[in-house]
């Protein structure tokens, strides 16, 4: 049957747009000139989204819960052109900093490969995963090439030491051992404000601004924007297309001098969030 | 108490003076707004009894519990000196997420990470919740009836022999504080944090007149920055990490960081350049001679200052600084072609015997660049000097050890700071602190110096109490941050007190006319409504039936801070001295490497160790957790047959400590650098234990013109002890143990423009 369906609506189902009628496709935007390193967003994180903390030997075992972190590089930046930087023994363009997590892509190679179907696409453009589902076999964290799907090994929540639990966020669930987990795009946030804004009598309409994501809303360097992708004047949707970067198109052609850019677009997986180069004075 | 009596009380203006002086609003002289005769007594138009019921009780359970509704509440950072605005989210009851106030000008809506892990500090499991005293050699919980008594039979009568010791503070906890020792009549005050970098404001003041100058980071074209980690842990990282982001807009700004080991600042640098420790002066001096050979620069310095410069050698300097002849005239040339530009001296530059003629050297090219006036700029004047904000030092924390060693004191106070984890072991600061008969604790957790205190008194978190404070580097001159309490207490009511509350009590014991307020909030309150004549736009009443103080409360518990009138000054005038650099010295042979004890953005300076948050959170440089480490360059550890991981002994002529060596090519190859933070050998769960504090191990250097410990001057040898030990930590992401194995193997994930393209890109846009 539902074969028949498939291929009866081929050519609608092929057809490269997501969920046309939907207001929403949620974005984000990530600037590699502002960012610092700080990790102000990593902990930020940990505080809204009821990360656990797993102790130095867990950590040590890959078994950190941090769902966004930074990722810190030393390498000679393309198109240096001092003699010395190359020749020298220290890294005088300083670190290579990104904040990495999960880029909700969107044809998301976690997804068809969960057994149970608890890792989904929602019509909003979220990557999302159904904890109740997760049988955790671990076939998606597996399959994400950024390495961003963390999986709970153990029921940290038990060694939680009051009054610490009081600052758990009653918004989301605190996972318990054998699911996997990963960003949501602050999905609680998300929906609060939807609610919000439904109450307020508008269905389809989230103004822009009205979620922050916890990374974004604590980033000191204001590197990170998010906001709605089908909204035209929202300050991400600008910036994407200010930097000549587009969703649903195979392959973005690096336009010269155009600073946007999604990491491992190479693997046609559509992530949603949007990098801007790093940039050095390569005169200093 | 009646209205009349309050007027009796305040029949005389004298009276009133000292009122206000209790309030911690005694003016410095020149803008006596609110004293002297004939104003309207502000105190008087309200009535006592009414104006303690004005005071919205935020703990008010109805106000809290709304089941499913969240709820923010205005406060302010208390994790560094900082200051940031907070909103703090609270549902049924309980604080959950702390968000950067979007209307305060020092943080303008965000938070760095110690921030938001304030969290785990209110909530953390190892706070104290009893009263201790010390019975037959053991702290032992006692009964707050019990620790009341007691406290004043110790702190409650007049003891010229009272030392008290406190870490950064201001606003009304300092007046309170000044107020209790005038009380008491002790002149022992002393102040001492770790990393307010107490040199660089007195080169700063000497030079500028001002000890913490506005500084506009976002205005500088260049700014070259000996070793000021702005990003970090520098004065106000979120204020300057704003600024930052300003400055990297296009027409972007370009960012030379000069230090031996790199910081988070360094790292982001446009060009970073390792310097051999303790010759940043001699470069910044170099660079001054270069400018003064042309007459536009060395017009701006008198011919004494002209007369110092005369001599360098940039070819000596280059070998003394390991940075290349024709880097220097690099430099040269980036500092004329851009202005204005700004020049930083931050502590790996002063922390050296000679650390404020580095600073002087340093700052000196602000002035032949004629920076003053345009990237760095005069303080307004702000009365109320007791309000204002004091940072302290090393120096105050060497009289406070020197004084208990004399035995000058018999009770020692030590509130907000940890000298016994702190002070490196030569100061003896545990072994002076034991000669003090009584010693007294005001504390959280149980640190180091708690654990060796008599008395102990558990207080509240700073989001459980009333509290107002200052900047300690301001971006409004005048901004005093409120806190109020967002929740009840964690542990309960009969747990934890507000500091502001005991010392209140103790001093009515003391002096009578402190029982006029019943709490501290009252007095805190009171003194904010007397101070609503100087204040810029003071909040109105806005809802019909609010009396103006209702308004006026309402209006700054939601704003989360008052804007004291400041009035303009005049621009900075330089005032310049000659340099007076010592020669560098070459290597020491039996301590060849140069030890940077750096101060992590996160533990910060081992105040945060115990927050799991931070700790987990990995170092910015090295990608460590729950750990201490030694940085070392990868060519130095290859000749030295090292790799990540292997345990050394690193030993100075003081003491010496063992840790694991972290291969890292962001330092000077005779460097080594430890982090701050660890080390602790008390301070609950997740701090004791762990790692090392190099600190301990610093030899007993001060800087020459400010008596400052020399933090950076410390040479140490290093011997191997084992193989590999358990250290961990995340490069990119993936986890292994070589940190210089980390690249991104091709894959860009990291992509780099240069900023002419960047620039270029921008103005399409
Ligand atoms: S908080 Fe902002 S500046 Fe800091 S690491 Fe995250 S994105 Fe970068
Ligand atoms: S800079 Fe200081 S005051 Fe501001 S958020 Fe960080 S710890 Fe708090």
């Amino acid at each position: 049957m539902a074969l028949k369906r498939m291929l009866e609506n081929w050519s609608d189902l092929r057809k490269r747009d997501y969920y046309e009628d939907e207001p929403y496709m949620w974005g984000m935007s990530i600037d590699l000139n502002k960012c610092t390193g700080c990790g102000s967003c990593v902990t930020a994180c940990y505080a809204e989204n009821n990360l656990p903390v797993v102790g130095k030997e867990r950590c040590g075992s890959g078994h950190a819960m941090h769902w966004m972190r930074i990722e810190r590089y030393w390498e000679e930046p393309e198109g240096e052109t001092d003699i010395d930087i190359e020749q020298s023994d220290y890294p005088e363009r300083g670190a290579h900093y990104t904040p990495m997590m999960c880029q909700q892509c969107n044809h998301a190679p976690c997804e068809p490969v969960c057994p149970v179907a608890a890792t989904y696409h929602t019509p909003d453009g979220l990557n999302a995963q159904v904890y109740n589902r997760c049988v955790g076999s671990r076939y998606c964290g597996n399959n994400c090439p950024y390495k961003v799907r963390y999986f709970n090994f153990f029921d940290f929540s038990k060694d939680i030491p009051a009054p610490l639990e009081m600052q758990l966020n009653p918004d989301l669930s605190v996972r318990s051992k054998g699911v996997m987990e990963k960003c949501t795009f602050c999905v609680q946030r998300i929906r609060s404000a939807k609610d919000k804004a439904e109450d307020a009598g508008h269905r389809d309409y989230i103004e822009d601004g009205a979620v922050k994501t916890a990374c974004q809303q604590t980033c000191p360097t204001e590197a990170i924007v998010f906001g709605n992708l089908k909204d035209d004047d929202s300050k991400v949707k600008t910036l994407w297309a200010e930097h000549e970067v587009e969703l649903n198109r195979h392959e973005q052609e690096k336009v010269e001098d155009a600073r946007g850019y999604r990491v491992l677009e190479e693997l046609n997986v559509e992530p949603s969030v949007m990098y801007l180069d790093r940039v050095r004075d390569t005169e200093a | 108490m009646k209205q009349d009596k309050v007027d009796d009380k305040l029949a005389s203006d004298c009276t009133r003076r000292t009122f206000l002086k209790a309030m911690g609003l005694g003016s410095a002289g020149s803008a006596l707004v609110l004293s002297g005769c004939g104003d309207t007594d502000i105190v008087n138009e309200v009535d006592i009894e009414v104006r303690k019921e004005l005071v919205l009780p935020n703990v008010d359970p109805q106000d809290f519990v709304r089941p499913g509704v969240e709820m923010y509440y205005a406060s302010t950072c208390r994790q560094c000196p900082a200051g940031c605005g907070v909103h703090t989210r609270i549902r049924e009851g309980r604080a959950l997420k702390l968000e950067g106030n979007p209307v305060s000008s020092v943080n303008k809506g965000s938070l760095c990470m110690m921030g938001q892990a304030g969290l785990q500090g209110h909530y953390n499991p190892d706070r104290l919740t009893k009263p201790m005293v010390r019975k037959g050699g053991k702290l032992v919980e006692v009964s707050w009836d019990e620790a009341e008594d007691t406290l004043i039979k110790v702190m409650g009568r007049k003891n010229s022999k009272l030392a008290w010791l406190n870490g950064a503070t201001s606003g009304h906890h300092a007046a309170l504080i000044g107020a209790y020792l005038d009380a008491v009549g002790s002149k022992n005050h002393f102040v001492f944090d770790t990393l307010p970098p107490a040199v660089g404001h007195a080169a700063n003041e000497k030079m500028f007149s001002n000890a913490v100058p506005k500084l506009a980071l976002d205005k500088a074209k260049l700014i070259v920055s000996f070793g000021a980690d702005f990003l970090g842990t520098w004065m106000s990282p979120v204020q300057f990490a704003k600024q930052y982001a300003d400055f990297r807009n296009a027409p972007r700004g370009t960012l030379v960081q000069i230090e031996p080991k790199m910081t988070l600042t360094g790292a982001n640098a446009d060009r970073w350049l390792p310097i051999r420790p303790g010759t940043e002066g001699h470069l910044a001096l170099a660079l001054a001679s270069l400018l003064a050979q042309d007459a536009k620069y060395a017009g701006r310095v008198s011919s004494d200052v002209l007369a110092s410069l005369k001599d360098v050698d940039i070819e000596a300097v280059a070998k003394a600084t390991d940075i290349s002849a024709e880097r220097i005239h690099k430099l040269h040339h980036l500092l004329t072609s851009h202005a204005p530009s700004l020049v930083l001296s931050g502590s790996s530059a002063e922390g050296f015997e000679h650390g404020s003629q580095a600073a002087n050297a340093i700052l000196l090219l602000n002035v032949m660049l004629d920076n003053v006036g345009k990237t760095i700029l005069p303080r307004e004047e702000v009365d109320f000097p007791d309000l204002h904000p004091q940072l302290g030092g090393w120096a105050q924390l060497k009289s406070f050890v020197d004084g208990l060693n004399h035995g000058d004191f018999d009770t020692a106070v030590v509130f907000g700071t940890n000298p016994i984890y702190q002070a490196p072991d030569f100061m003896g600061a545990d072994k002076a602190f034991a000669k003090a008969k009584t010693k007294v604790s005001f504390s959280m957790f149980p640190d180091e110096t708690t654990m060796a205190s008599d008395v102990v008194i558990p207080i509240h978190s700073p989001l459980e109490e009333w509290n107002t404070s200052m900047p300690a580097y301001a971006v409004e001159d005048g901004q005093l941050n409120l806190q109020q309490p967002v929740m009840n207490p964690v542990f309960g009511d009969d747990s934890t007190r507000a500091f502001g509350d005991v010392l209140l009590t103790l001093l009515q014991n003391i002096d009578a006319q402190f029982k006029r307020w019943d709490s501290y909030q009252t007095y805190v309150t009171d003194a904010l409504l007397t101070m609503r004549p100087v204040l810029v736009n003071p909040p109105r009443a806005t809802v019909p039936g609010q009396t103006p103080e209702e308004g006026f409360k309402q209006g700054i518990l939601s704003t989360g801070f008052v804007q004291l009138k400041s009035k303009k000054s005049k621009p900075i005038v330089a005032k310049l001295e000659p340099v007076d650099l010592p020669t560098a010295t070459g290597d020491d042979a039996k301590f060849p490497f140069h030890l940077v004890p750096s101060p992590r953005a996160g533990l910060w300076d081992g105040r945060h160790a115990n927050l799991p948050w931070l700790q987990e959170l990995p170092d910015q440089l090295t990608e460590v957790v729950w750990d201490s480490w030694v940085e070392m360059h990868p060519k130095t550890a290859e000749s030295m047959g090292l790799i990540t991981g292997d345990v050394v002994n690193v030993k100075s002529s003081s003491g010496s400590l063992t840790a694991k060596v972290v291969v890292f090519p962001g330092i000077h190859k005779n460097t080594i650098a430890i982090p701050l933070g660890q080390g602790h050998t008390e301070y609950g769960r997740y701090a004791k234990g762990i790692g090392v504090n190099p600190y301990k191990i610093l030899n007993a250097k001060f800087d020459k013109q400010t008596g400052e410990l020399a933090t950076h001057a410390t040479q140490v040898a290093i011997t191997k002890v084992e193989n590999r030990g358990d250290l961990v930590t995340f490069a990119h992401g993936d986890l292994v143990l070589e940190s210089n194995t980390s690249t991104q193997a091709g894959r860009e994930i990291v992509k780099t423009v240069t900023a002419e393209q960047f620039n270029r890109e921008e103005k399409e846009v």
